[in-house]
């Protein structure tokens, strides 16, 4: 169990979140690049000192910013798979894994048998007197992931596990690392800046933008209400706040925009790209939000095409790509968009 | 590539190749060979002793005077060897900086071998700390975090992870060390001086040899430069790229 | 090159100006590249000054060392006008060789003495005293002049001394005397005088000393060979005699 506050300061980022995990789960820590999630992996690994904060692993005290109190990370039980794996190069596979043994006092003999026990289990038996620089992509992933968890530890933070595979090997590994992680007991941490690889691997998400937490919860609760800008994104919705009265709310901006829900307060508004109509006329009909914008672009993709519109709200519709060319919505200009109220999705901020 | 190739073949053509074994083992020859051994080597593990923490802190520490120290020490490699050997004497001659105390502990460096010996570490030694601090500069930082997040301690981390990482320098570096300190002349007959046996080291037998033994200095300047070929050849540019 | 001091004096004349005499140009011109042992630094250096009052349009370079160093650079193709030697045996290496133009002529000598530091410390009185276990003596190296009448001198006076160094040349010992890293050593008289204040001097009896002959010679083949010869004649003349005399140096 992990309870962390985390205040750090390095060049432009602030970092200044809380977080806390139990052992029977995994962890995603997503974000956009510069959110600030790998100085927090840094940190909590002990390889940055705290600022301000406090991190508590399993009623123990690693660091106390306040009372001055720091474990280093060579003490701290935590294993930690960098993005680019780090394996010593002028180390054998078998002699990678038996580091965190042998650096803690065991003997030769033993480290190397309980390091090429690891590499069976992550099924690389054979490769034991392999060089990092001979293995592929997939194989240094789970030597790295092994080396990690050999030793024994109570914390397991994952820095983009999969980044550095390319394409047709990252499903495959991405599938045994699953496998591996359930297999651990202990807190697992993975940070990742993709959400496929965060909705694989994690199941609870802690979003990070900026040096802050902006959202925390499961994948699903998560992409249903994003709470940012990059979360929304990510969804590919689009994604509003605003102050709901009676029916209706209204955004900072005051475009006002009907909804069927009688929330009041400080709200999110979410509107599917699919669910905004898009007419060259003015259209009649039941839709109680009808807006005249302005059409900026279009990006066909497939028999759908993705429009931007801007003014008076900033928004992308999606629409069939048949339409876009009947609408001739590639040259741009003014269009009028229709939304229905109940395709409006509401919730508190 | 024919400046260097043309001495070479120089010293190869006007060789006395029926004699060579004779000029070679005449006692003169010998001493200077044994004794020039005996010195650059000796320089290079001073070296080594002495340089690794110092690249290690110009490399790694961040202090105050950091630039001051990288300068001092690379000094001796810009230095012409005469000002650095008459630097010695100033220092560590009798009537040195340094004088008083050593003649105190018993020890007199000057005509000495070990007087030799300091000459060449003078000159040489720079080569091997700036090869060394160039690797551990470009070295990845990122292994010793790694290794310390695998419970490795800092002398564990040094000894496992940075030495063999940096080892190509390093062994570039006592090379060219050990290179630079066999052929130095101007400093060690300026602070140490010139005796056969104790301090006339092959360049200065190859000096001296040529005003009155030709024939001997052809050799002599033959085997250094053979054996300085094959030591640069043995190096390979693995070495020198990797560092 | 027209020597300046001939055209000035032509142009006065012709603007009707000062009466200067009418001045033939002086053939004694150029540059003069001068070999020479090293003993001869000082004395050389100011009769090369002498020399250039006198001849304005010449120009003496010297290059100083050992005399053997300078015989080795000039068999291997070195180019001078000029060499003078400490000894005899190094320069008829030289004409051996077929580098002079005309047979060496004597210009100098000079003897042997102890030099020791200022205010001789360890109290040497002569060639015996060099024998002292503990004292640090250094002699040139055998090749070089200095360093054969330095063995020849010893042996004479029957004195066995295991030097701590053999320098390359007479001015090496000097130094390393006057910086105090040598306690005596073996050099020439002028070489004493030129030393000043920095160090002493013990004498060496003529019984065990040796005189030192310096031959010079004009060498072939050379840009300067007017210049060099008249170099030369100076040097044999009065006024270079005399300038010799003042360093210490004796007579031929």
């Amino acid at each position: 169990m992990i309870e962390a506050s985390v205040g750090v300061r390095l060049g432009t980022l602030d970092l200044d979140l809380e977080l806390s995990a139990a052992d029977d789960e995994v962890v995603a820590v997503l974000g956009p690049n510069g959110a600030g999630k790998t100085t927090l992996l840094r940190a909590l690994a002990g390889l940055l000192p705290l600022d301000r904060g406090r991190v508590v692993l399993d009623g123990v005290v690693l660091e106390d910013a306040a009372a001055g109190v720091r474990v280093p990370p060579e003490k701290r039980r935590c294993g930690v798979v960098f993005q680019d794996y780090l394996l010593f190069p002028h180390l054998s596979a078998v002699e990678n894994v038996a580091f965190g043994l042998r650096s803690r006092g065991m003997g030769r003999r033993d480290a190397r048998a309980r390091a090429a026990a690891w590499l069976e289990l992550v099924g690389l038996a054979g490769q034991e007197e392999a060089r990092p620089s001979a293995l592929s992509g997939g194989q240094a992933q789970r030597v790295a992931l092994a080396r990690a968890l050999a030793g024994d530890p109570r914390l397991l933070l994952l820095d983009e596990p999969l980044s550095a595979l390319d394409a047709s090997s990252r499903v495959q590994v991405r599938r045994d690392l699953v496998r591996h992680l359930a297999a651990f007991r202990g807190v697992r941490l993975v940070v990742t800046h993709d959400p496929l690889e965060a909705a694989a691997l994690a199941g609870r998400l802690l979003v990070v933008e900026e040096g802050r937490l902006v959202q925390s919860g499961t994948v699903a609760e998560v992409t249903a209400r994003p709470r940012s800008r990059y979360v929304a994104d990510l969804v590919g919705v689009n994604l509003f706040r605003g102050r709901a009265s009676a029916g209706s709310v209204t955004l900072p901006d005051g475009t006002v925009i009907a909804v069927a829900d009688p929330i009041e307060g400080d709200v999110f508004a979410v509107i599917h790209p699919r669910a905004v109509a898009l007419h060259r006329l003015r259209p009649e009909g039941t839709p109680r939000n009808v807006w005249l914008g302005e059409a900026t672009g279009v990006e066909q993709s497939g028999d759908r095409a993705r429009v931007r519109v801007e003014a008076p709200l900033a928004l992308v519709a999606e629409v069939t790509a048949a339409a876009a060319a009947e609408l001739r919505l590639a040259q741009g200009g003014p269009v009028w968009l229709s939304v229905k109220a109940t395709e409006v999705s509401v919730y508190p901020a | 590539m024919l400046f260097f190739l043309l001495p070479l073949a120089g010293l190869v053509a006007r060789a006395p190749w029926n004699d060579a074994v004779g000029q070679l083992s005449a006692p003169e020859s010998r001493l200077a060979f044994q004794l020039s051994l005996l010195t650059s080597f000796s320089a290079t593990a001073l070296a080594v002793v002495f340089g690794v923490p110092l690249a290690w802190l110009i490399a790694r520490v961040r202090f105050r005077g950091r630039n001051v120290l990288r300068a001092l020490v690379t000094l001796p490699m810009v230095l012409p060897p005469v000002v650095g050997g008459v630097a010695l004497l100033l220092a560590f001659g009798r009537r040195g900086l340094l004088g008083p105390l050593l003649a105190a502990a018993g020890i007199h460096l000057p005509f000495t071998t070990a007087g030799a010996v300091l000459a060449e570490t003078f000159v040489a030694m720079p080569f091997l700390v700036i090869t060394v601090e160039a690797g551990l500069r470009s070295m990845d930082l990122r292994y010793e975090e790694a290794a310390r997040t695998l419970g490795a301690g800092r002398w564990y981390l040094f000894r496992r992870v940075t030495l063999p990482l940096v080892l190509p320098s390093l062994l570039a570096g006592s090379v060219l060390c050990w290179a630079r300190a066999l052929g130095e002349f101007g400093a060690t007959i300026t602070f140490a001086g010139n005796f056969p046996g104790t301090t006339q080291t092959l360049p200065l037998a190859v000096y001296l040899e040529l005003e009155t033994r030709p024939d001997a200095a052809i050799m002599l300047s033959l085997v250094l430069l053979l054996v300085s070929l094959a030591v640069l050849v043995g190096l390979r540019d693995r070495w020198l790229g990797a560092g | 090159m027209r020597s300046w001091p001939g055209l000035l004096a032509v142009l006065l004349t012709a603007c009707g100006g000062v009466a200067a005499p009418a001045a033939t140009p002086d053939p004694v011109e150029g540059n003069v590249t001068v070999f020479a042992a090293a003993s001869l630094t000082e004395a050389f250096n100011q009769v090369g000054a002498d020399f250039h009052a006198r001849h304005q349009g010449a120009a003496v370079h010297f290059n100083f060392a050992g005399s053997s160093t300078l015989v080795t650079n000039l068999t291997n193709g070195a180019q001078a006008d000029v060499f003078a030697s400490a000894d005899e045996p190094n320069m008829a290496k030289v004409t051996a060789g077929g580098l002079t133009a005309a047979p060496p002529q004597i210009f100098a000598t000079n003897k042997l003495e102890i030099v020791v530091g200022a205010g001789n410390p360890k109290h040497i009185t002569g060639l015996a005293d060099l024998a002292q276990p503990g004292l640090i003596v250094v002699l040139a190296a055998p090749a070089v002049p200095a360093g054969h009448y330095a063995g020849q001198a010893l042996q004479a006076a029957g004195v066995k001394v295991t030097p701590a160094s053999l320098e390359l040349d007479v001015k090496a010992v000097v130094s390393k005397v006057a910086l105090g890293e040598a306690d005596a050593g073996i050099v020439y008289v002028t070489d004493v005088r030129a030393g000043g204040a920095r160090v002493a001097g013990a004498p060496i009896p003529d019984a065990q000393n040796v005189v030192a002959r310096y031959p010079v010679a004009v060498l072939k083949g050379s840009s300067g060979a007017v210049a060099g010869q008249a170099f030369v004649d100076y040097l044999l003349g009065a006024d270079g005699q005399k300038t010799l005399a003042r360093f210490g140096f004796t007579g031929p």
